[in-house]
């Protein structure tokens, strides 16, 4: 995703900033992390260039944290409580509550529209949500959820799921919450996001040598956050030739189970070697840390399993602290599993210490891989990710296209948009000389927004694009959604037909039949031909004259299109299917390369058997690789498992699944739904072993997600994918497989694989392609190109 | 005043219609609420809209099932107290399994052996199967399979959860699609009065920790000797150390090394020494015969927990050779009696209030011939065995031995001879018993048995020892099938008939001299190991001791 290079514009007016609203259900007159975090994102946003609007939950009793906010150029913090916006009755020391919250920041949009509000807490989300005034706008960061399935009630899920659809993103902190939320409610996909923890820089500390080793630890006292054994570490240290003393800052004592709050305190208070600070402010809680030797985030293995990152951790590398914290999968990710200073017991906590004091380089390294943990949650790095979004969020406007004669326009036309478009291979490209001379005049754009109507019984392909156009200033978007493929409201379509400039029929079916026939003058019809209308006799009832441009998503396609239905060569074009990269962009999971993966078995030209050909050739050479099929199961669609040969084909594979050794526990059918980004971390290879595809999106989200594609040679499919992922029958790509793992070439082939599509398919790319359609700047195709040149870019 | 009779007739046919108007009113109301309505209302919705709806019925019936079952636990105590025309017979309990009661799935549903499902990897499936039956679930299939199965143990390995299996990843929220359906199937079995045991036995997703399972058990399950035994093993085998890691740092052995990441019995058995930093592996590397230097306190390994020692340990087994056959006996003496699976699966099942006998396979008869000796050294020496023996069978002349003999089942032979004793024996496997056995005797039997599964178990005569006392010595040269091993990824070529040459250590074959101690109950009526090898039966040779 490139970044953006200007300030991002508002949807309503391209001459003024993005306007940002901000609440946290937190008290700035608290220093805790929370607190820390609401400045933060403040600050972040404001780098990232939009004008921040924050509003405060509780009165201002000390402005340590507000009055560096309030001094910021471009923040606006207002004061509920003081600006007499909160009812009499409501007020209170604790700030507003949530209902009293979304009704103020109602109050606040209403006296000036904001674009966005970033919000932080489950309770005003769903208050928020309710309401309904800023469905669509909010960015929504949720860390008050449940942590696991056990704690999931169907209210809170319902909960969740009406705050997600009233979400633009959900705001996560970190990968493992994104992906169980994902899991946990189907709605938070394609929208949740990460906004990882942002580390302020700490304060300068002065270093001075001491005799004893020094650990430090801030923050609450609990049992859980075994406090109370650390006060044991000196003494235990000190059995182990190792002098040392702990400084504890902090004054939050827990009261449960009852008899800790008094037995922590006389451990604070009254044992040798622990000094106890105390209620601290953050600048000299960061100073007394920093004045130490080793920070200490051990905890009960209970905590092991959160799906939040303690930003102590982080604070403690930043000041140069190495940490001693428990061995978790997301702290050997941040610090990597040769960290040499994991901890699952004050003994092993008191051997870290021994072991680190005794060899200066243990400690070096463990300092140094914490510093540069923290370095990646930098201000920097936080505005770096929003501007991303915003650029998402709030696209380019449209522009009103001059007469085109010339590859000029379609140059000047491209202009700010992602300029990668041009590798694309056969799909539309954009000002090639070669091509100049195709350009033909279009019709201009009035300077009204221009009005788009998109038509069809199934837009699930669409999806990508239509948020797009939903978003993309000086376009108004409608929908005529068709209650089946060949059954829609003929008023509701007339009058979707009257109102719009340009309207993109969804499926060459019947809705293209009847648009084609329908169309009003000066209109622009555009139809998107996928696959088995071809073999349909709905393209022959087209009226092709009245079409402008037929979308094919392959260069394949586009071919047969033209061969089968006569159409003139210049109105059939090649956009391909959108990949939302940056979406499927996640870290693999261990041992993913051993692991292949299919989305979507039926029908059975999808080849399953084909596919546990390969698994089963892979198995006898080594018994890790599995399959993961996600898809619904054949007797799930019933016009597939009413057919006998489809019944007879998926009834011989599961038997064989049943009956084979070699395949025994081999495959997992894994549930149909929209969490394909965490699926996919799962999975090493995409297998497409179809007889036949259109264009076979799943190698391609495949490719985004860093799974290697392999794919048997369907016609067309050089056109689509490098043939270099493509092989000659189950065996071949078994030989493949193997070879790229047993020698150690998966991560570069995934990298590979990654790059070749962000390049190709991204959804920016085909949002771009698709806005020139429908502008009507778009060049007529080029002429058709040999199946052995790939779309997607080989490596070089 | 006398009352009207036509008054008191009226009201009491008014009370008897109120009555039976309020019994109506709550028979319609569990009528409405019941599956059975359900179904049928499913089953018709599905027939006036065949297509998608008559696709979804089966799951449509299934949830209906699974809903009763659960609402039926949890609202028992809310229940109101149905009507009496609604009570069921006395005694008969409503049970979820397929909808059948609890006295129809006894009959339904027989079994010899404890069920086991769940997570498993398959050396965890293969260690197991000697004692249950064992059915490894799939994610999409777990809660089907395990309601038809009915398993009476849910075990979760987290071995399993771990690399490449059906369940990688179990317990990272990454993979909540498959926490889902865990969930469903611990929720199913505990309906059911099922137990579910997490097994540790591996680092795994911390999230593991939060499923709502009965048990936890930490740590190795214990070897299984079947796979994992001293039987045949190579006395030229591999002085270079064998590291198995399993841990995210291998211990640091100076020197050639081998490394081993899985638990694989072929290479523990072709390495003397094995450095190791878990209790699995150092007690599977014991159990095959090598010297063990583990970096985690495990009986019968040396400790190394720092690198000097580790270096210095290893060194020691390297020089120290391969071990004895005297001190292997020990080792595996003490890996059958405290570490092995049997053992440590017997004592959760207990723990769970589970009667499933693994350690049935360890019953034997212990049948006393007349030539046995004075009665009361042969008392002695059968109080003191380590290993006590299910039930002894005495011939009639020796019934006044049995009040020596407290604490184990006593049988009298009423017919003479070795013939009658056999026939009086209640276990498949019968010892026949000679005097001036030591105390391990039985357990060294036993041992053996669990390890090689063999038909019978011979003793070698002393003078047949094999050569230089080295332990499990060179095998006589036709070295070879006689080495029937069964240790996985090693061919067990069976006995072999005709008697052979004296070999030394545990090994398969009908060697000449060979005293038949330990025998299958239906070959002990006549002792000929050479027709029982001609026959296919499997003897075990081990030295005497």
């Amino acid at each position: 995703m490139s970044l953006l290079t200007h300030m991002p514009l508002s949807p309503e007016s391209p001459a003024r900033p993005v306007r940002a609203l901000v609440y946290g259900d937190v008290d700035l007159n608290l220093i805790d992390g929370s607190a820390i975090w609401a400045v933060s994102v403040v600050r972040a946003l404001r780098e990232a260039g939009c004008e921040v609007t924050f509003v405060l939950k509780s009165p201002v009793r000390t402005d340590r944290l507000t009055a560096p906010l309030a001094a910021l150029p471009g923040v606006t913090l207002r004061r509920p409580r003081e600006e007499g916006l909160t009812p009499r009755t409501r007020r209170s020391r604790r700030g507003m509550p949530p209902h009293v919250a979304a009704a103020v920041l109602a109050g606040i949009d209403e006296e000036a529209p904001h674009d966005l509000l970033v919000v932080r807490g489950r309770r005003v989300s769903a208050q928020l949500a309710l309401a309904g005034r800023f469905a669509g706008r909010m960015w929504t960061y949720l860390t008050d959820v449940p942590q696991s399935l056990g704690d999931l009630t169907d209210g809170l899920r319902r909960e969740l799921d009406m705050i997600a659809r009233a979400s633009r993103y959900l705001l996560c902190q970190t990968e493992e919450l994104r992906c169980f939320l994902e899991q946990i409610v189907p709605a938070t996909c394609g929208k949740s996001v990460l906004l990882p923890p942002i580390v302020p820089p700490p304060p300068p500390v002065v270093r001075t040598g001491h005799p004893v080793v020094r650990l430090v630890y801030t923050g609450k006292f609990a049992p859980a956050w075994k406090t109370l054994e650390m006060t044991g570490l000196p003494a235990r240290l000190e059995a182990a030739g190792v002098a040392a003393e702990l400084h504890m800052i902090g004054d939050k004592v827990h009261e449960h189970p009852p008899g800790y709050a008094r037995e922590m305190r006389a451990a604070l208070s009254g044992t040798p070697g622990v000094i106890w600070h105390g209620g601290q402010s953050r600048e000299d809680t960061m100073r007394l840390a920093g004045g130490c030797d080793f920070g200490l985030s051990w905890r009960d293995e209970s905590l092991d399993a959160s799906l939040e990152l303690s930003t102590k951790v982080l604070e403690y590398g930043a000041l140069g602290l190495p940490v001693i914290l428990n061995r978790t999968p997301m702290h050997e990710a941040l610090l990597g599993s040769d960290y040499p200073l994991y901890a699952a017991s004050e003994q092993d906590v008191a051997e870290a210490v021994r072991r680190a004091t005794a060899d200066p380089s243990v400690r070096r390294l463990a300092a140094d891989r914490c510093e540069s943990a923290a370095r990646r949650f930098s201000l920097d790095e936080a505005a770096r990710r929003l501007r991303s979004y915003l650029a998402r969020a709030f696209p380019a406007p449209v522009r009103a296209t001059p007469r085109a004669t010339t590859a000029q326009a379609g140059q000047t036309a491209r202009a700010g948009q992602v300029g990668q478009t041009a590798q694309a291979g056969q799909t539309v490209q954009a000002g090639q000389t070669a091509r100049a001379a195709q350009v033909r005049a279009v019709p201009e754009v009035p300077a009204a927004p221009l009005k788009v109507a998109v038509a069809g019984h199934d837009l699930k392909f669409l999806t990508g694009v239509l948020e797009h156009l939903r978003a993309v200033p000086g376009l108004e978007l409608r929908l005529d959604r068709w209650h089946a493929l060949n059954r829609h409201d003929e008023a509701a379509s007339r009058e979707v037909r009257d109102w719009a400039d340009v309207v993109l029929c969804e499926w060459a079916g019947p809705v293209a039949v009847w648009y084609s026939r329908h169309k009003r003058p000066g209109q622009r019809l555009l139809v998107r031909l996928h696959r088995f209308e071809l073999y349909r006799r709905w393209p022959y009832q087209i009226d092709i004259g009245a079409v402008d441009a037929v979308i094919c998503v392959s260069p394949h396609y586009a071919r047969l299109t033209r061969e089968r239905t006569g159409w003139p060569r210049e109105k059939v074009v090649t956009v391909p299917n959108w990949v939302d990269v940056d979406q499927l962009d996640r870290p693999k999971l261990p041992g993913s390369q051993y692991r292949l993966g299919m989305i979507g078995i039926a029908p059975m030209r999808k080849r399953l058997d084909l596919a546990l050909d390969v698994l089963a050739a892979l198995r006898r050479r080594d018994p890790r690789y599995t399959l993961a099929v996600k898809s619904k199961l054949p007797w799930e669609y019933p016009w597939i498992w009413q057919r006998p040969e489809e019944r007879e084909g998926f009834t011989a594979c599961f038997e064989r699944l049943r009956r084979d050794p070699l395949l025994d526990q081999a495959v997992v059918f894994d549930p149909f739904g929209p969490d394909v980004a965490a699926w996919l971390r799962r999975v090493g290879w995409v297998l497409s072993t179809s007889d036949d595809e259109s264009f076979h999106l799943a190698p391609a989200e495949g490719m985004a997600a860093g799974a290697v594609p392999a794919l048997l040679p369907w016609p067309g499919v050089d056109t689509i994918y490098d043939p270099r992922w493509v092989h000659e029958d189950p065996e071949a790509m078994a030989a493949a497989i193997a070879g790229i793992v047993e020698g150690g070439a998966w991560e570069r082939e995934s990298a590979e694989a990654r790059r070749q599509v962000r390049d190709a398919y991204a959804l920016d790319t085909v949002n771009a392609l698709v806005l020139d359609l429908l502008t009507g700047r778009a060049p007529a195709p080029e002429a058709p190109r040999s199946s052995a040149r790939p779309t997607v870019p080989a490596a070089s | 005043m006398k009352p009207d009779p036509e008054l008191v007739r009226l009201r009491r046919a008014l009370r008897e219609r109120d009555g039976r108007i309020q019994e109506l009113a709550a028979r319609l109301a569990a009528v409405e609420g019941s599956v059975t309505l359900r179904v049928g209302q499913t089953l018709v919705g599905a027939a006036r809209r065949p297509g998608r709806r008559m696709v979804r019925l089966p799951r449509d019936l299934y949830r209906l099932w699974r809903t009763s079952a659960r609402t039926d636990v949890r609202e028992t105590s809310e229940r109101p107290a149905p009507a009496p025309s609604q009570t069921e017979a006395p005694g008969t309990v409503p049970s979820p399994f397929l909808g059948l009661t609890e006295e129809e799935r006894l009959l339904v549903a027989p079994r010899d052996r404890l069920v086991i499902a769940g997570v498993l990897t398959p050396e965890a499936v293969a260690a197991l199967e000697p004692y249950a039956h064992v059915v490894p679930l799939t994610p999409h299939a777990a809660e089907l399979v395990g309601d038809l199965r009915d398993p009476d143990l849910v075990l979760i390995q987290a071995a399993a959860c771990t690399g490449h299996g059906p369940w990688a990843h179990l317990g990272d929220p990454a993979a909540t699609d498959r926490e889902r359906r865990i969930r469903e199937v611990i929720a199913s079995s505990q309906i059911r009065g099922r137990p579910v045991v997490l097994w540790r036995d591996a680092p795994a997703a911390p999230g593991l920790r939060r499923l709502p399972v009965d048990e936890v058990v930490e740590g190795d399950l214990g070897v299984p000797l079947h796979l994992y035994n001293p039987i045949a093993l190579d006395p030229a085998r591999s002085r270079v150390p064998l590291v198995h890691t399993a841990g995210p740092r291998p211990p640091e052995v100076p020197g050639p090394v081998a490394h081993a990441v899985r638990h694989e019995p072929a290479r523990f058995r072709e390495h003397a020494v094995a450095v190791v930093d878990t209790e699995a592996a150092a007690l599977r590397a014991l159990a095959c015969g090598a010297r063990v230097v583990s970096t985690v306190p495990v009986p019968g390994a040396a400790h190394a927990p720092d690198a000097a020692s580790l270096a210095a340990e290893t060194a020691a087994a390297v020089g120290a050779g391969p071990r004895t056959e005297e001190e292997q006996r020990e080792v595996t003496r003490r890996l059958f009696a405290e570490h092995a699976l049997p053992v440590r699966l017997a004592a959760l099942l207990s723990r769970l209030g589970l009667d499933a006998g693994p350690l049935a396979s360890r019953r034997v008869s212990v049948l006393v011939t007349p030539a046995a000796g004075d009665p009361r050294t042969l008392a002695a020496e059968l109080r003191a065995q380590t290993l006590a023996p299910a039930e002894i069978v005495l011939p009639a002349e020796l019934g006044a031995t049995a009040s020596e003999l407290p604490g184990v089942p006593v049988r009298l032979a009423p017919g003479g001879g070795w013939e009658g004793l056999v026939a009086a024996a209640r276990e498949p496997y019968v010892v026949r018993w000679t005097p001036g056995r030591g105390p391990h005797a039985l357990a060294d039997l036993l041992c053996a048995l669990e390890c090689s599964g063999a038909d019978a178990i011979g003793i070698r005569p002393p003078e047949a020892a094999g050569n230089g006392g080295t332990a499990n010595g060179a095998l006589a040269g036709e070295g070879l099938a006689a080495a029937g091993i069964r240790a996985a990824g090693l061919g067990d070529a069976g006995a072999r008939g005709g008697t052979r040459g004296p070999a030394a250590g545990w090994a398969f074959g009908a060697e000449a001299g060979l005293e038949p101690v330990l025998m299958r109950r239906d070959l002990a009526a006549v002792l000929d190991p050479a027709a029982w090898a001609r026959g296919g039966a499997r003897l075990l040779a081990i030295p005497g001791g």
